[in-house]
């Protein structure tokens, strides 16, 4: 195995012939937790994208375990990366538990409905995100919020070593965002590389090892939250004055934006 | 999945009765009793009733409901669109195209399924092409157009040759009533080889309903299945317009009752739709040659006077939701 899970070489991206990423370079590793931050605009989610294999590079390269992602087959890319979106939504009556369940396609020959062991995990993930009392939901009566944790609970069922999602805390409430970015955190523990696209910089913060903060498809700065998160480097990146204080309690740095001098 | 069972075990009680029954009524009424007697004794003249005009035409009836619903429920799939089957897709309209120009043009009917499907497949291809960037509304506008065309070009054919419009004509109203074994048996293979395939993609398909983003996301190479589904639903719906003319609205309704009671998951709808297909166009057929006796309705007028409201019905509901039914 490659020492990086995930590269990124001169990434650039085109969509209807307009720069999108403008050359990202990104070297992760299996364990690592990593946040992707920027103004909106910066081209995060079409970065993470590309990352997935769903949009063509225009230039340069991205690697899973070292091979080029469109040298995999769809099906051998989705048992190594699984990918949880924005915002989903299905008009067809399945079940929560059988949108969990999909996580296991990629798994399964073409005939065979389920393997042994399938619904052990499927249960499983539902646990894990909370979702246990609403297995037997239809999928198009869920909350927003309820529909985010089911397509992480998806991703969990895939046992893909490299997870990418974006903004998986979007429609959550408090509780829920920290209890699905701790999720996360100890998937990376246990060895997976989660890659996630965030807009709150405290929770980007708290949970990520590593940030990657980006400004017009390109990236500004790699590294620990503590070195990439300055306030006069936010300032500059999204264009209006960034405090942080101290929140002595608990030894955080506290970020908060103010209306543009 | 004890659910899927239950109906399977249903649908398949109804239409061994309903065979039985079809098989006993007609012209001439028989008993059980002397059907079975019937079916041994070649001198009785219901032996000839029996085998050669009833059995035949009871098999294919339960065939092309099958092939129809089994297609609707594919295509309804593969357009993420509830609203979608072969006749309203244009599939019948182009099939039926292309199996007049056979019947005009050459007597062989050996060359009529082919023919139908490359007619079924180009409407298709085209109704897609025109509604690809749009929603359920601008798919059926575009099946519409593409249908009211094709269905003209047939007239134009029946002007052309006037000595088949009447064979012609009665085929694009649908029909079984000239069903034979060589129909039957020239019609099973496409349709079981059809349905078995498409089995193998059901996963995909289940995938796909979410978007093909997260489909392929899940592995599942989108554009690809949808061309292999759609090649495979048309052959089928073809092969079923190449026997029977166009029989509209099967192809829609049933998979709808179906997925309300199996679920959208296709591996169960796919084949209990071709089940629960071969049933309900067995029973419109029995009532189509009986209800007026001695004449026959055909039975694609049967089917579009059930079949219509039903789809009105949908497509009311579907527009106040605001998307798709």
């Amino acid at each position: 195995m490659a020492a990086y899970a995930l590269e990124a070489e001169g990434l650039c991206l085109r969509l209807s012939g307009k720069p999108i990423v403008r050359g990202v370079d990104l070297h992760l590793e299996l364990g690592q937790a990593v946040g992707i931050l920027g103004p909106n605009g910066a081209a995060k989610t079409s970065l993470l994208r590309a990352l997935c294999g769903l949009l063509p590079l225009s230039q340069g390269r991205a690697l899973l375990f070292g091979r080029p992602i469109g040298s995999y087959s769809r099906r051998e890319l989705a048992r190594r990366l699984a990918y949880v979106p924005q915002n989903a939504g299905c008009d067809f009556n399945f079940t929560l538990r059988q949108l969990v369940r999909m996580g296991r396609y990629p798994h399964l020959s073409r005939l065979s409905a389920a393997a042994p062991g399938d619904a052990a995990l499927v249960e499983e993930a539902l646990a894990k995100t909370g979702l246990t009392a609403y297995g037997d939901r239809l999928a198009r009566t869920l909350s927003g919020g309820e529909w985010q944790r089911a397509l992480i609970a998806r991703a969990l069922c895939q046992q893909a070593d490299c997870l990418l999602l974006d903004e998986p805390t979007a429609a959550l409430d408090i509780a829920h965002q920290n209890g699905v970015l701790a999720l996360l955190r100890g998937l990376a523990g246990e060895g997976r590389l989660v890659l996630l696209v965030l807009h709150d910089i405290n929770l980007a913060a708290a949970y990520c090892d590593h940030l990657l903060l980006m400004q017009e498809g390109r990236g500004v700065a790699f590294g620990p939250p503590e070195e990439v998160l300055r306030p006069e480097l936010l300032s500059q990146v999204y264009g209006c004055p960034v405090r942080s204080v101290l929140d002595e309690e608990t030894g955080r740095q506290l970020y908060y934006g103010l209306s543009p001098a | 999945m004890k659910k899927t069972a239950v109906v399977c075990v249903v649908l398949a009680g109804l239409l061994a009765g309903a065979a039985l029954l079809s098989l006993c009524v007609g012209s001439a009424n028989l008993s059980l009793g002397q059907l079975f007697a019937a079916f041994g004794d070649e001198s009785l003249p219901a032996h000839t009733i029996f085998l050669q005009i009833r059995l035949p035409r009871v098999l294919l009836a339960m065939l092309v409901g099958a092939a129809l619903s089994g297609a609707g429920a594919l295509v309804q799939g593969v357009f993420k669109n509830p609203m979608a089957d072969p006749y309203i897709l244009g599939v019948s309209s182009g099939a039926a195209l292309g199996a007049a120009i056979g019947m005009v043009f050459f007597e062989s009917s050996a060359l009529l399924p082919p023919i139908a499907f490359l007619g079924g497949f180009g409407a298709v291809s085209l109704v897609w092409f025109l509604s690809r960037k749009g929603g359920t509304v601008s798919l059926l506008l575009a099946g519409t157009a593409v249908s009211a065309f094709l269905s003209a070009a047939v007239s134009s054919l029946m002007l052309v040759d006037r000595d088949k419009l009447e064979r012609v004509y009665l085929w694009t109203m649908g029909s079984l009533s000239s069903a034979t074994w060589e129909k039957f048996f020239s019609c099973l293979p496409f349709v079981l080889v059809g349905l078995s395939l498409s089995l193998f993609f059901c996963k995909d398909l289940n995938a796909m309903l979410l978007g093909d983003e997260q489909a392929q996301s899940l592995g599942v190479d989108a554009p690809k299945v949808r061309l292999i589904v759609t090649l495979l639903s048309t052959l089928v719906a073809a092969a079923a317009v190449s026997v029977s003319g166009v029989i509209g609205f099967v192809g829609l309704m049933v998979p709808h009752g179906v997925r309300f009671l199996v679920g959208p998951s296709h591996e169960r709808l796919v084949p209990v739709s071709a089940l629960a297909g071969s049933l309900v166009l067995l029973v419109v057929d029995t009532l189509a040659r009986t209800l007026l006796a001695p004449s026959e309705i055909p039975i694609g007028v049967l089917t579009a006077l059930l079949g219509a409201p039903f789809f009105l019905v949908l497509l009311r509901r579907s527009l106040k939701e605001g998307g798709v039914a």
